[in-house]
């Protein structure tokens, strides 16, 4: 296992510096939550983090080693928000799987593990053969998560993954996340604006507001006795809670 | 750890009768019922349009010198002498046992005319698809690749231009042009006839240019959406080559979107066929309708509408059947 690590990172998109200088670690085996308002700068991070988005500044480093931006090497995979859009209409959820196993192995071999990893994730492995349009938002997520399992990351960056969902899937989805985590002993960068999903599967949490980290810390910190106040208004904002104040 | 499985949703409910839970045969059905009806409107304008013609069509086709007993004649070998209704009975009848008649200029039996013809022109057109296709789909994509996202503006300006340029010049002018500049500047190629290789050419580029290029501009445009999409961008995270992403995962999507226009481009091939044939003297239906309509030759004319209204028709059949084949989100895949 290795640490996940951001060091002074910053992202640009033109002039707008949507990620700026932040530093952050995901320890191995752990969950850290990414939390902020939308438009805050953590999507980006993530995607930065598996080569979607450009550095301008700063590394990203996986084991003391930096993350390549390019090539073959899978070592962190993303899971994104909405699986309605997110795997292709027209391949299969077998074919989508297995496209993202290494290369190597026989047919039967790579059919043998899609079928565990499809049973992983608790679905039935003869949905293989069906494509994304027969199953629900719950089930293509599930997929989604076979397909980023099935690259044998050493980190899962999973963003918003429960948010196009609706709240009874949402759920599950989130049982089905700690207990690949506890079992498989998963490092997970989980992004959501929900705090009460972070604080449900997150060891850590990290709040990030306009591009920058704020506060960060275990998780039951952090959700108990901010220490920013934007952290305390952002708890604020959850219906039918109250926040308690830290002290001075 | 828990082994529920989630099985996918179920398909037509088992409630439904055996048509209902088969979506092929359901499909099959109601496809067939929309080309019976297209078929009977096709056959009964064909054989109302000798009736629509000003004046006699047999005095017209024998000309005004013709004496009366002849045309009399003529009138009733046509049946054109029956009542209205006899004359459509008969029509249906010839149809269905492939009698098309007999041609006013030649005394041959029509269906000899049209079997003689149809080849040629059948050739015409799916060659002149299978180029059109091979031009617009690389064109297409590499257009879309370069142009994605607001890149390449420059290039997106001038394959726009130019394709709108080229796909407004009608097929039997750019016909006239590849003829003088190939033809009779340049002397490379034949300009007449279907009796060697190198003939084939200048038709069926004059042919295909302009379908190629209207396709290449929505593949284009299909291209630079798919590859917006989400599906594409879990596809980069995957981290696969990019002719996988490309090839494997954006083409698809984007042709499949592509095909209902791919197939009216086709069923209007297939008619540009008359027009083409005619500048290139070559010996298919469309240059054997001009001559017929010419001399007034009415069962042939009628007989080579119902040949193209039918190439129409299964164009039309062939296009719904791939697109419910391709789509993934086609019902009928659900068994």
């Amino acid at each position: 296992m290795s640490e996940l690590r951001f060091d002074d990172v910053t992202v640009r998109y033109g002039r707008t510096a949507a990620v700026d200088g932040v530093s952050l670690a995901v320890p191995p085996g752990a969950v850290v939550g990414l939390v902020g308002e939308s438009g805050s700068g953590k999507s980006t991070l993530a995607r930065a983090a598996v080569g979607l988005a450009p550095i301008a500044g700063g590394r990203i480093t996986l084991g003391g080693v930096p993350v390549p931006a390019r090539g073959r090497s899978r070592p962190l995979q993303m899971v994104f928000q909405d699986p309605y859009s997110s795997l292709d209409p027209r391949m299969t959820v077998g074919a989508s799987v297995a496209e993202a196993m290494p290369p190597g192995g026989s047919r039967a071999d790579r059919r043998a593990e899609v079928e565990r990893l499809l049973e992983l994730v608790h679905l039935n492995p003869a949905c293989a053969g069906a494509v994304p349009a027969r199953l629900s938002g719950g089930q293509r997520q599930r997929v989604a998560l076979a397909r980023a399992l099935a690259a044998r990351p050493r980190v899962i960056v999973a963003d918003e993954i429960t948010s196009a969902l609706d709240v009874s899937v949402q759920g599950a989805v989130l049982n089905l996340v700690r207990e690949l985590q506890r079992e498989l002993g998963l490092s997970m960068l989980f992004i959501s604006h929900n705090l009460a999903v972070v604080r449900y599967v997150a060891s850590h949490v990290a709040v990030m507001r306009r591009g920058r980290l704020v506060e960060q810390g275990p998780a039951a910190r952090v959700l108990t006795e901010p220490g920013h106040e934007y952290t305390r208004e952002l708890l604020a904002a959850v219906p039918g809670r109250t926040t308690r104040r830290s002290r001075p | 750890m828990s082994a529920t499985f989630i099985a996918p949703n179920p398909p037509a409910g088992p409630a439904g009768t055996r048509l209902r839970s088969r979506p092929w045969a359901r499909f099959a059905v109601r496809r067939l019922r929309r080309l019976l009806i297209s078929l009977w409107v096709l056959v009964t304008v064909s054989f109302a349009m000798i009736h629509l013609i000003p004046g006699d069509p047999v005095r017209g086709a024998l000309g005004p010198t013709a004496p009366a007993e002849l045309v009399e004649a003529q009138r009733h070998a046509l049946g054109l002498d029956d009542p209205i209704v006899v004359q459509y009975l008969h029509y249906l009848k010839g149809l269905a046992t492939g009698d098309l008649g007999t041609s006013l200029v030649s005394r041959l039996p029509v269906a000899d005319v049209v079997a003689q013809r149809l080849p040629a022109t059948l050739v015409l057109a799916v060659l002149a698809f299978l180029v059109a296709v091979a031009v617009a789909v690389p064109l297409g994509v590499v257009t879309g690749v370069l142009t994605r996202r607001g890149h390449g503006r420059r290039t997106e300006l001038a394959f726009t231009t130019t394709s709108i340029i080229v796909a407004t010049i009608p097929d039997f002018l750019l016909g006239v042009a590849l003829v003088y500049v190939f033809g009779i500047e340049l002397g490379w190629l034949p300009v007449a006839g279907n009796d060697t290789a190198p003939a084939y050419v200048l038709p069926v580029f004059s042919l295909a240019i302009g379908p190629a290029v209207i396709l290449a501009r929505i593949i284009r445009v299909e291209m630079v959406g798919v590859l917006e999409a989400d599906f594409v961008r879990t596809a980069r995270a995957k981290r696969l080559p990019a002719r996988t992403i490309y090839a494997g995962h954006a083409l698809p999507n984007a042709v499949t979107a592509a095909l209902t226009v791919g197939g009216l481009l086709l069923s209007a091939l297939v008619a540009g066929t008359v027009l083409v044939e005619n500048v290139f003297a070559w010996p298919g239906l469309g240059s054997t309708i001009v001559r017929s309509i010419l001399t007034k030759d009415y069962p042939v004319v009628q007989a080579i509408v119902l040949v193209y209204g039918v190439g129409v028709l299964i164009t039309n059949l062939a296009v719904d059947v791939a697109l419910a084949l391709l789509d993934p989100r086609s019902k009928i895949r659900e068994d």
